[in-house]
């Protein structure tokens, strides 16, 4: 049966997303259009469920850490939900090979996102928006002791969050990759920050496209089913195996397969 | 930890065993349907049908396990937009006015979009 075999698939892109710290997305939207020939715009709707099953599922243990700045959260999801709404109703216009294209490249871009590894670049100096809403935050570090941040150019971040958001709509990703670096890289966040609070606001971003996708039609439980299913159990082994094992090799041999899946999906949009 | 984050983790909790609780729905769902499905032969070309139309159809032809899938995965889906609109509620508790405004406008959004995809 193939819904067994999407199902399998599906436990391991939910481990395999956990552990390398990825939506299961990026996996599972190549599996169902280059293995099971399913159109991608079903693909795309199906694994935004999955995406957010994954956040709700780990924002508790998040939170838990002290590393969700759910204050900045809020704030941009301002941006991740109007970029998600625009994403949503530009998908009608857009034809499956300019989605294969545009998934191929962002593959291929999480790919050298991947292997690129950089300290932290504190701000020191609060924006505006940040001292008017108390944005700044502080979390435990390795050490257990409190390290306290800033948060700059939020007008920035929060452009960046609308463009996330479209991606997210039109690819059936959490768009983590963007909005981790959105805030690392722009509102100079600590990393372990900046992944906590992409993860908390992933769900959010996703059930705006979501909902619009399932009164469209295009979210059907023969794909989708499976495909939560798998990623809700998959992500769970994952995140139980997590500080067990390294995640350096597996990250290695990941972005080799990203690269090629990559390159296959725009070879796809270049024919079709 | 402050009251907020410590009420944040409390729906936070909540979500989690909604996940848990959504995943159930369509396992159930997904099992009961699942002599109907063969193949995704049928997914290979898009082809525009709302949901509007799909229920009457699968009510019709008695297709109960599709349509506890399809509740399941309506449960999954309003589940963020339950934690955006108690998190608006949690800023008026802590008379943060300006976030809750954000917190309200973001659910409305979150709504909203549902019925965007009604019209097309």
């Amino acid at each position: 049966m193939l819904s067994i075999v999407l199902l399998l698939i599906s436990i391991s892109a939910g481990f395999l997303g956990s552990l390398l710290g990825l939506g299961g997305g990026i996996i599972v939207v190549p599996v169902l259009t280059l293995f099971f020939g399913i159109d991608i715009r079903y693909a795309v709707a199906a694994s935004l469920i999955s995406i957010i099953a994954t956040s709700s599922g780990a924002a508790a243990s998040f939170i838990k850490d002290h590393l969700t700045n759910i204050r900045l959260a809020v704030l941009l999801e301002l941006g991740t939900v109007a970029g998600a709404i625009t994403g949503f109703l530009i998908s009608s216009g857009i034809n499956s090979s300019w989605l294969f294209l545009l998934f191929g490249g962002f593959l291929f871009f999480s790919a050298i996102m991947m292997f690129r590894k950089k300290g932290d670049a504190r701000s020191e100096i609060d924006h505006p928006w940040s001292q008017k809403l108390k944005l700044a935050g502080s979390y435990p570090n390795e050490k257990g002791e409190m390290t306290f941040y800033k948060v700059a150019q939020v007008p920035l971040g929060l452009i960046s969050m609308y463009f996330a958001g479209i991606l997210s709509a039109l690819l059936g990703i959490g768009s983590g990759i963007f909005k981790v670096m959105a805030m690392d890289g722009a509102m100079k966040l600590p990393m372990k920050v900046s992944s906590a609070t992409s993860n908390f606001m992933i769900g959010v971003t996703a059930s705006a496209s979501a909902g619009a996708y399932l009164m469209k039609g295009d979210i059907r439980p023969e794909i989708a089913s499976p495909v939560a299913l798998g990623i809700i159990v998959g992500s769970w082994i994952g995140a139980k195996v997590m500080t067990r094992m390294r995640a350096d090799r597996i990250r290695k041999i990941f972005v080799i397969v990203l690269v090629i899946v990559s390159i296959q999906m725009i070879i796809k949009g270049l024919k079709s | 930890m402050n009251e907020i984050e410590n009420l944040e983790l409390k729906i936070s909790k909540f979500l989690r065993y909604g996940v848990i609780f959504a995943g159930i729905v369509i396992f159930i769902g997904w099992i009961s349907m699942f002599k109907f499905t063969n193949t995704f032969y049928t997914f290979k070309f898009y082809d525009k049908l709302p949901l509007i139309d799909i229920i009457p159809f699968y009510v019709y032809r008695e297709r109960w396990g599709m349509l506890v899938a399809y509740a399941g995965l309506v449960i999954l889906i309003s589940l963020p937009i339950i934690r955006v609109f108690l998190t608006a509620f949690l800023f008026i508790k802590q008379k943060e006015y300006i976030l809750a405004t954000i917190a309200i406008v973001v659910s409305i959004a979150l709504i909203f979009s549902m019925f965007l995809g009604i019209e097309l």
